[in-house]
């Protein structure tokens, strides 16, 4: 077994690494900040908790760079191995290499391994997560000959799920969920996305009070009328074709209106709440 | 600012129609247009408003619709509607004086210049800027604090300045059945709008008269359905599912005190009973009447109780039938994916690595490089509606039917139980327009001592209001289960039967509800064991589902496999968006 290389893979996953200086912007809405690096400075994994596109991500980003740690993101879904995470024998021109997955490299190495939407991914396929997850932070290999890895002091995990969007069977397994420690990240009340736009956007207040507004009324529907409701991101995305040219009206249109719904119905009564508060055409 | 004079008013009349959005100015909207505000003024107020158009000069609603004048152009429309579901969010329409409040213009108008100004302090960061000043731009002296004092205010001070016509009015909450029923969405018809006007009384002290609406569905795949399956289902799912339910929707007629003359003219027939609607409580579901060609909104409460427990009884020990069970199996499997199996369609493209890699370094190779599909992914959810009506307790033969037919429920879940399916029972009865769901097992309890004990503690009493208890199954499934397949099965012996629910009536309100079930992609049983009732009459009453006659002298298990197959291929033939 000594025979086997681990090679660091650089050809096979990135690392993001940032600055404190460059870190991405985030704006907090309680003590989510504190919250995250308390956990990460004490080597307990992170579960982030709440809807879509409300800043679970970006959070994530902002926390490895302020902390001066790399970060490697897996996008979960229901094909995800445990091999992918882990890591992999590539056969290269006859002969086999071991290369690292993103969750072994980070234990190696240090950094953030960030699963997002981690209960799309098959139980089996996170179950390797779990001696990293408790006091023990060691991950086992397998495949090379059961090496086992003391996670690097400065490896943290962080997972990421939007509770509201899964079905009863496709929760989050009772014994990962105890491993972890809960951030909570909802929608941002309203003084708080109007900055976000005005910052991310860079559309000017009065623009961003009103898609504020927007998102306010759409997100005060029942789900039975909309299986989603404008999340930040969205309005962030109008904001963005706002300071491009587009008149709010038609941002809100292309940006909100139209991803959230293909219902004829639904988009005329969507309509008539961007007619009341960015003006009928 | 909206009364205009009778001159230009009539050039509106006479400008082309024009769609939505299209810039053109003021114009003449579409009806749908005015139905789409629906969605305005619900998100506003946070429950569900209708808009509809109305040839009336002001705007008025009584918390449940609004009612728009149809010749205003849009822009004015959207600040009306988004006044009046201000008010409405804010609570005016709970004032406890509203009866005096209303009865004269003058009060009236006082009050809703109150409570327009306490909405826009209440709703300061979701209203549009524009509403927002219009709403403070109303001056009043005293800020009131809540609707009651808004209501004293507006009866005792007489200097506070009235609210300007287009704010609105405000009318007392009528009819609560299909009032609250209501939805964007619906329209209403010519004929409607012009009793609409009819009925408006100066003093404002009506109560809204009968609403007739026409909501234009053909039975299935209409995107209407959904809203209004989660309309009519309201009060029994807080959580609807993803799935899209289709029923079709004729009209609705509000039960009012008397049947109205326009109800009548639009249905042909009254409503046979004029009887108030079910009382409000936290469940409850329509009723089909055939007769009218509508629904009874409201119609049946629904409950849900423990059975008392029975201490004398000792609950029979139900072991799954090995052949019940494989029965049960063969139903609710479906393919899933194998890796690293010694046969199969394809290869495992990770195991053919590990293989190489093995073999490379000199290691026992592991030859298991297939990937295979095979049935063994459960999922199944099966809801058991064990009839406890008290026909039950006939006997036909030494043992009581209903003892048959608890032991064939005890059986089939306790093989369901087994087989890993998500399983439920509830036996259920029904007294007048209330039923009762008694629980034996709900989706996430166990199958062990305490669920058997509740199963052999049922007692049959009571009646069989069979279209509610379909319906709140429904439900159940919906909210409780969230497989592809969904099965619900009802054991019981007879024809449904209640106060004012029996014959024709019954099994068509039967059939309806298994075809609401059915549309919603749930498939349904019937298993009618040791039944003394005319085998056609039960084929008439499931109609489409399946029923399975099951006599305890002959073999079952092939039919009841059979029965649940064909109750599975009736429901996938709908498309169910999840």
């Amino acid at each position: 077994m000594s025979h086997l290389h681990s090679a660091q893979a650089a050809q096979a996953v990135t690392p993001i690494t940032r600055t404190r200086e460059d870190a991405p912007f985030y704006l907090p809405i309680a003590n989510e900040l504190a919250v995250f690096e308390a956990a990460f400075l004490g080597g307990l994994p992170i579960m982030l908790k709440g809807p879509t596109g409300c800043g679970k991500t970006r959070l994530v980003e902002h926390m490895a760079a302020r902390l001066g740690v790399p970060l490697y993101t897996v996008s979960c879904h229901e094909d995800i191995t445990a091999s992918d995470l882990v890591g992999r024998y590539l056969l290269t021109g006859g002969e086999t290499t071991w290369v690292d997955g993103p969750l072994t490299i980070a234990a190696r190495g240090g950094g953030i391994c960030y699963l997002d939407e981690i209960v799309e991914a098959r139980a089996d396929s996170t179950v390797a997560i779990h001696s990293l997850a408790d006091h023990r932070r060691e991950l086992y290999l397998e495949r090379q000959g059961n090496a086992r890895i003391q996670a690097a002091p400065d490896f943290g995990l962080v997972v990421s799920y939007n509770p509201g969007y899964q079905s009863v069977l496709k929760d989050l397994k009772v014994s990962t969920r105890q491993r972890m420690v809960a951030i909570e990240i909802d929608f941002p009340p309203p003084e708080i996305e109007e900055e976000i736009l005005v910052r991310e956007a860079a559309v000017d207040r009065a623009v961003a009070a009103a898609f504020v507004r927007l998102g306010q009324a759409v997100r005060r529907l029942d789900h039975e009328d909309l299986r989603e409701v404008a999340s930040p991101r969205a309005l962030v995305a109008a904001g963005v074709l706002v300071a491009r040219g587009l008149t709010p009206r038609d941002a809100a249109i292309a940006a909100i209106v139209g991803p959230l719904t293909d219902d004829p119905r639904t988009r005329a009564g969507l309509m008539s709440i961007v007619d009341a508060y960015l003006g009928a055409a | 600012m909206t009364h205009t004079p009778a001159r230009s008013r009539r050039r509106r009349l006479e400008q082309p129609r024009s769609s939505v959005g299209d810039g053109a100015g003021p114009s003449v909207p579409p009806d749908h247009d005015v139905g789409s505000l629906g969605l305005l003024a619900t998100a506003i107020a946070q429950r569900p408003i209708s808009v509809v158009a109305g040839t009336v000069e002001t705007a008025h609603t009584d918390g449940v619709a609004i009612v728009v004048p149809s010749m205003a152009p849009r822009a004015s429309l959207v600040r009306t509607v988004c006044i009046q579901a201000a008010l409405i969010s804010a609570g005016a329409l709970d004032a406890p004086d509203l009866r005096r409040v209303l009865r004269n213009p003058e009060s009236a108008g006082r009050f809703v210049a109150l409570e327009a100004s306490r909405a826009a302090v209440a709703l300061a960061d979701l209203l549009p800027e524009a509403v927002l000043t219009e709403l403070s731009g109303v001056r009043v002296q005293a800020a009131p604090r809540s609707p009651a004092e808004s209501a004293h205010l507006a009866l005792h001070d007489r200097s506070i300045t009235v609210a300007p016509d287009h704010f609105g009015s405000l009318r007392r909450p009528s009819g609560p059945a299909l009032a609250r029923a209501l939805r964007r969405g619906a329209r209403l018809d010519d004929d409607a709008s012009e009793h609409e006007e009819r009925a408006e009384e100066p003093d404002g002290s009506a109560d809204a008269a009968a609403k007739s609406l026409i909501l234009v569905a053909p039975p299935f795949q209409n995107p209407l359905a959904k809203l209004m399956q989660s309309l009519f289902g309201r009060g029994g799912s807080t959580e609807d599912d993803a799935g899209g339910s289709d029923i079709g929707v004729h009209s609705a007629v509000t039960p009012g005190d008397e049947p109205s003359a326009h109800a009548r003219l639009v249905t042909g027939r009254a409503p046979r009973s004029s009887a108030r609607p079910a009382e409000d409580c936290d469940v409850s579901y329509p009723e089909w009447d055939c007769r009218a060609d509508s629904y009874r909104p409201r119609w049946v409460s629904v409950s849900l109780l423990d059975p008392a427990s029975r201490a004398d009884r000792e609950p029979a020990h139900h072991r799954p039938d090995r052949r019940l069970l494989n029965a049960v199996l063969r139903v609710a499997l479906s393919p899933e994916r194998h890796d690293r199996q010694r046969a199969g369609d394809g290869l495992d493209v990770n195991a053919l690595v590990d293989l190489h890699v093995a073999r490379a370094h000199g290691d026992a190779p592991d030859e298991r490089v297939y990937q295979a599909r095979r049935r063994t992914m459960n999922d199944l959810s099966l809801l058991l509606l064990l009839d406890c009506s008290g026909s039950a307790a006939e006997t036909t033969g030494s043992v009581p039917i209903w003892d048959r037919q608890r032991a064939v429920a005890g059986d089939l879940l306790a093989a369901l139980a087994e087989s890993g399916s998500r399983v439920a029972a509830y036996g259920f009865s029904s007294r007048a327009r209330h039923v009762r769901f008694l629980r034996i097992k709900r989706f996430d309890d166990h199958f062990g001592h305490r669920a058997r004990e509740r199963l052999w503690a049922l007692e049959p009493s009571g009646f069989t209001r069979m279209g509610g208890a379909i319906r709140h199954a429904s439900s159940l499934l919906r909210r409780g289960a969230d497989t592809d397949r969904r099965l619900l099965v009802v054991i019981s012996d007879g024809l449904p039967y209640d106060d004012d629910y029996e014959g024709t009536y019954a099994e068509q309100d039967t059939r309806r509800a298994l075809d609401e079930a059915a549309s919603s992609g749930i498939g349904c049983a019937c298993f009618a064991v040791d039944s003394p009732t005319d085998r056609d009459a039960l084929d008439r009453l499931w109609g489409g589902a399946t029923h399975v006659p099951i006599s305890s002298d002959a073999p079952w298990l092939p039919r009841v496999e059979q029965a649940l197959r064909s109750a599975l291929r009736t429901s996938a033939a709908v498309h169910r968006p999840r």
